[in-house]
């Protein structure tokens, strides 16, 4: 059993991915339209959500999912939801690896071919999927930690910007009276998605104190959330942002590390990044994985492989469809709504459970 | 397996040229739009030397795209942009319009968006083709001046590339290039050329430059010289900074500026007598009516030009809840918008 | 004629005595026995008793004594230095072992500044009265085990019992007991042993010559492996960070342990990624560096006709030959190894431009970051583990860098040791 820290840095780690890839674009489309009151919507649904969350998987504290839910659930039901949840998980995991890719060979490599990189890639992070929880666990801390600190300088190179008006800062800020969007809080949702992890991963964590740790994780979430939506708006100016579509990394390209061997900021953040965008594909890949297990269909050592080289398979032969950005953006806004309907579904399951072993 | 796939890319440091500078100005050639150059820095074997080498390349064409692609074909090297500090647009194509290529430095992603900006007069080629005495890397003499102008050239506020890019996007903040003259084998920043979202349409002259620099980003070290009737003096000023507000009334639009600055030391420029406490305090004063009096100067004729550098389109919508005609309300706003201005000179004991 | 096996051997003695009331015969390996032990403790009182009862309850009194039936057992106590006593039909078993071994002397391989000199002693005995010496608990156990099946090697087995953790206890006796190899010498032959993967780089047990470094990490709840024969002790389960600890660290003031400490990962850092870091930068994005010193580095490289990677290996490997020169040679030339290798070589090597200064100063960079890693068997690894990572870089640049660390770091994070995780913060 392991500290529940494991749990927050899961959350943490979902965040700091999803804020550079997809969910941007579809925040700032609606910047003009309520996309900061959506936001900060999510976060408050979200933290409700965590409390709901946690304190149902709390009774389940040690048990994996398929535990949990046997006895509730038919088992047809319960196959069939994990079925659903290797899908999505696995897409997730894809899209995000795919336009990783895009964006490595747009920003470091331009003369390297983009599949070769993919295949690398996928390699390493199917190699890793494989890894047992704990494992998984234990690099997500190293890398989560190792992250921290870059993402505090970040943070830091923007408010000592010169260059920044607060103008920009308070216009954008000014259209925080307008009413949110169902789009924006499922998009300001995902942000905060990484709490869903914890279905996995629950068997080797031991119960968390949600009511104590809420204070701390809102005010990192707001935080968050606040240099997620600013800092690309104080360097490129509200109206400027619609024409760009990597805007994190246009921003990040605005800043300037000026006692410091490396000057750009950019290539630093883009290596940081990777390691933590594969270390997310490398979660989600090990959660299908793992729900494949739950629905008892990955026993046995060549059934694995089997699953593994489908799974590689699957990839490659989709990496040429999704290779458009407007596709992969696209084919994003459908997943988001599906995925929360599950979530959303799967909660309720939960929750069904911890009703019927309430009396006990 | 790999090693051809990745074979491309491989390209050792000493194989590589590093443009440190890149100018566009328009071409003599008929039917071409621009003439592209690009300042390449050569490495040089011996860090023990001083100086720097550099070479240029210089390209006729239709767009930028396609100057890069022809200047490609012009090197041994493999030309990398990853270090371009300075974009000098010549001054033909900055009445022409410089968006555009904005724009498109701006979507490059190889390019920093710290890289300055500059009008180049008379044009791009004669600015690059200066050669400094001593230098570290050709083209870091432009960086280094635009850097320095940041904190202490009272002339110049250097504009980087991702602050153009947003002062043309965004509507009521208007952009502002420092012009950089070569005048007698010498090279000249103090003066700022105004734009009108795409091309320039003023150029200031450097006291006016001056002012507007105050009014920007504030200033240190400058120098006043002010005529009492004590005698002519010049007095250095310290620091220096300026704040507005906007204040909308029924149909009537003010603007508060409050311009604080501190002065420091005097020089006599005529055999006048000493100075006395009496004569700081003429000279404060002096001081204070003589900027009050530019500054409205200057801000009427922004306003009279339509331009607005200072912002106050921006401050105006980010003061506002109510965004369904904000812009065309303030377009109605700012030509009937009246100035106040507030100095307070202080001179320090010394 | 009993003791089949032994007899065809030159110091097996088959020794008959007679007194005027009974008689014995003794049989011993003169080698590994003291034989003026066994002239004082078992002759001369032998000629002094009158009876082969009253003989029979002296050899009862010595500690080691065991009556003995079966002609294997005998032989396994013979080649461990008892003497076997035979009268009257029966065989008892004394031990009289002569294990010769220098006296505790200084370690050498674990230097430290300040803290004890000692180091533990190919004796095990001794080896244990030092450790007990150190840690008087009366938790402290001490099991004996042995492994090899051609030459049974004696191990004990320390672990104070309160703290240790019975998981891994249990999974290192088993594994103990499944070891089946000949011979085992020394500590890192043990290790290879317990751990059965062949490809595994990382040492899974931390080796150490050092008393104070054993007591420390038995109050940590560790177990140590004590061999007979060898000065190393093992210690496990071992985690990556316990091999960048050094016993300097206690000493010192906490503010300047930590920094220490600090120093050690930041040497860690720059000797594993350093090389591979400068072909990613060099050539695949200079873009890294400011343009001066880009510059500094493509005129340096100027006269340099090979490509990154060949220039780095070449000197990498040629840093290697040296390290181990200067490891074989006596102690004598070593000096003027590392001298004539490390100074006029790579003087030589960038005035005829073969190689860049800047390599040059990378390259020693290397060299020195990876000595201050305290652990010798922690920094051979890292040693090994740098060249995938330049393959990885010259492949695909600063994304190879960042795609080996990774690997890597799982790979770290996937081992365990004696079922505890091998890599975990805090």
């Amino acid at each position: 059993m392991l500290q529940i820290r494991y749990y927050y840095f899961l959350l943490y780690l979902n965040f700091i991915v999803c804020m550079i890839e997809f969910t941007p674009k579809l925040i700032y489309s609606g910047r003009y339209t309520g996309s900061l009151s959506s936001l900060m919507l999510a976060l408050f649904v979200t933290c409700l959500m965590i409390i709901l969350f946690e304190r149902q998987m709390n009774r389940f504290s040690g048990q994996s999912i398929a535990q949990i839910m046997s006895g509730t659930l038919a088992r047809f039901v319960q196959k069939s939801l994990f079925l659903c949840y290797f899908v999505l998980t696995y897409g997730a995991g894809l899209i995000f690896l795919i336009s990783y890719t895009q964006i490595i060979h747009r920003f470091i490599c331009p003369d390297m071919s983009s599949g070769l990189l993919f295949a690398v890639f996928l390699v390493l992070v199917l190699f890793a999927s494989l890894l047992a929880s704990k494992s998984i666990l234990f690099m997500l801390e190293i890398i989560v930690i190792f992250q921290i600190p870059f993402m505090m300088i970040m943070i830091l190179l923007f408010l000592l910007d010169s260059n920044i008006q607060v103008d920009f800062l308070l216009e954008a800020a000014t259209y925080i009276r307008h009413w949110p969007a169902y789009q924006m809080i499922a998009a300001g949702a995902f942000l905060f998605n990484g709490y869903m992890s914890r279905l996995v991963f629950n068997e080797h964590l031991v119960s968390s104190k949600p009511k104590k740790q809420l204070p701390v994780v809102f005010i990192i979430g707001l935080l968050l959330l606040l240099a997620y939506y600013f800092i690309p708006i104080g360097y490129l100016g509200l109206a400027g942002i619609d024409s760009d579509n990597d805007v994190w990394f246009t921003a990040t390209n605005s800043m300037r590390l000026p006692h410091f061997f490396i000057e750009r900021y950019l290539v630093v953040f883009l290596m940081i990044q990777l390691g933590v965008s594969l270390m997310f594909v490398i979660v989600c890949c090990h959660s299908s994985l793992q729900f494949l297990k739950q629905a008892n269909l990955l026993n046995g050592g060549k059934i694995k492989w089997i699953w593994v080289s489908l799974l590689l398979v699957l990839s490659c032969a989709l990496w040429p469809y999704m290779g458009e950005s407007a596709i992969r953006n696209s084919f994003f806004s459908w997943f988001l709504n599906v995925k929360l309907v599950f979530d959303i579904l799967m909660v309720l399951a939960v929750l069904c459970c911890a009703r019927r072993i309430k009396p006990a | 397996m790999l090693m051809p796939l990745s074979g491309c890319a491989f390209e050792d440091i000493d194989r590589r040229a590093f443009v440190t500078s890149i100018g566009i100005d328009s071409s003599e050639v008929k039917d071409k739009k621009y003439s592209v150059i690009l300042k390449i820095s050569m490495s040089k074997g011996d860090p023990k030397v001083i100086g720097s080498d550099f070479l240029m390349l210089q390209v006729n064409c239709n767009s930028i795209s396609e100057g890069l692609d022809l200047l490609r074909a012009m090197s041994d090297k493999k030309l990398e942009y990853g270090h371009v500090k300075v974009l000098l647009f010549g001054e033909e194509v900055a009445r022409k319009d410089i968006s555009l290529a904005v724009d498109y430095f701006m979507r490059r992603p190889d390019i920093q968006k710290i890289a300055y900006l500059g009008v180049g007069k008379p044009n791009a080629y004669e600015l690059l083709r200066f050669k400094p005495k001593e230098e570290a890397v050709a083209g870091s003499y432009f960086f280094y001046a635009f850097e320095r102008s940041r904190m202490q050239s009272p002339f110049v506020y250097a504009v980087p590339l991702y602050d153009a890019s947003r002062r043309i996007t965004t509507p009521g903040l208007d952009l502002t290039i420092p012009v950089m003259a070569y005048v007698h084998d010498d090279l000249q920043i103090n003066q700022i050329a105004l734009f009108d979202k795409k091309k320039l349409k003023v150029e200031l002259a450097s006291d006016e430059s001056k002012l507007l620099k105050l009014l920007i980003a504030g200033v240190h070290n400058d120098t006043l010289t002010l005529k009492t009737k004590d005698g002519v003096f010049s007095v250095t000023t310290e620091d220096g900074e300026s704040d507005y507000k906007l204040a909308i009334g029924q149909g009537k639009a003010k603007a508060f500026f409050s311009i604080k600055m501190k002065g420091a030391l005097i020089e006599r420029m005529d055999d006048s007598g000493v100075i006395t406490e009496d004569i700081k305090k003429t000279l404060e004063q002096k001081a204070e009516e003589q900027l009050q009096k530019n500054v409205l100067q200057l801000l009427i004729k922004l306003k009279e030009e339509g331009l607005d550098p200072l912002g106050f389109g921006l401050r105006y919508r980010s003061r506002h809840w109510d965004h369904s005609n904000e812009v065309k309300s303030w377009s109605a706003i700012y030509p009937e918008l009246e100035f106040q201005v507030k100095v307070q000179y202080k001179i320090k004991e010394n | 004629m009993r003791f089949e096996g032994l007899t065809k051997n030159e110091d097996f003695l088959k020794r008959e005595f007679d007194n005027r009331y009974f008689s014995i015969c003794l049989y011993y390996l003169s080698t590994v026995c003291n034989e003026d032990d066994i002239f004082d403790k078992l002759i001369s009182p032998f000629y002094l008793s009158s009876s082969s009862d009253d003989y029979v309850k002296y050899l009862r009194s010595f500690p080691n004594c065991s009556l003995h039936t079966g002609d294997d057992e005998g032989t396994e106590r013979l080649l461990d230095g008892f003497v076997m006593v035979a009268l009257n039909g029966s065989m008892l078993s004394v031990r009289m072992k002569d294990f010769k071994s220098r006296s505790v002397s200084e370690s050498t391989e674990e230097n430290v500044l300040q803290g004890p000199k000692d180091g533990l002693n190919e004796d095990i005995h001794t080896s244990m009265n030092l450790i007990r010496n150190r840690y008087k608990s009366e938790s402290l156990r001490m099991e004996s085990h042995s492994a090899g099946s051609k030459s049974k090697i004696k191990l004990m087995l320390l672990f104070d019992e309160q703290l240790a953790d019975a998981h891994a206890l249990s999974e290192l006796k088993e594994k103990l007991s499944h070891i089946h190899v000949d011979l085992i010498q020394s500590a890192g032959q043990l290790q290879k042993n317990l751990i059965k993967s062949r490809f595994n780089l990382f040492p899974l047990f931390l080796t150490t010559e050092r008393p104070d470094r054993v007591v420390k990490n038995l109050a940590e709840g560790k177990i140590v492996i004590l061999i007979e024969g060898s000065s190393w002790a093992l210690i496990g389960p071992a985690a990556f960070f316990d091999f960048f600890k050094s016993m300097d660290d206690p000493v010192q003031m906490p503010v300047i342990g930590q920094f220490m400490l600090f120093i050690r990962y930041v040497a860690l850092v720059i000797t594993l990624v350093l090389p591979a870091l400068y072909i990613a930068i060099i050539s695949y994005s200079p873009d890294l560096l400011k343009v001066q010193f880009a510059l500094l580095v493509a005129g340096s490289r100027m006269s340099v006709p090979f490509p990154s990677y060949v220039e780095i290996m070449f000197m990498l490997i040629m840093t290697e030959f040296l390290i181990e020169a200067s490891i074989r040679l006596p102690k004598t030339i070593s000096p003027t190894a590392t001298t004539v290798g490390g100074l006029i070589l790579g003087q030589a090597a960038t005035e005829a431009g073969l190689v860049a200064e800047v390599m040059i100063i990378v390259i020693s960079a290397v060299a020195i970051s990876n000595f201050v890693i305290p652990v010798n068997s922690m920094h051979q690894a890292i040693r090994v583990i740098r060249y995938p990572l330049i393959i990885l870089a010259s492949f695909l640049g600063t994304i190879g860098v960042v795609l080996g660390l990774l690997a890597l770091i799982a790979y770290l994070c996937n081992l365990r040791s004696l079922g505890k995780p091998y890599m975990k913060l805090l």
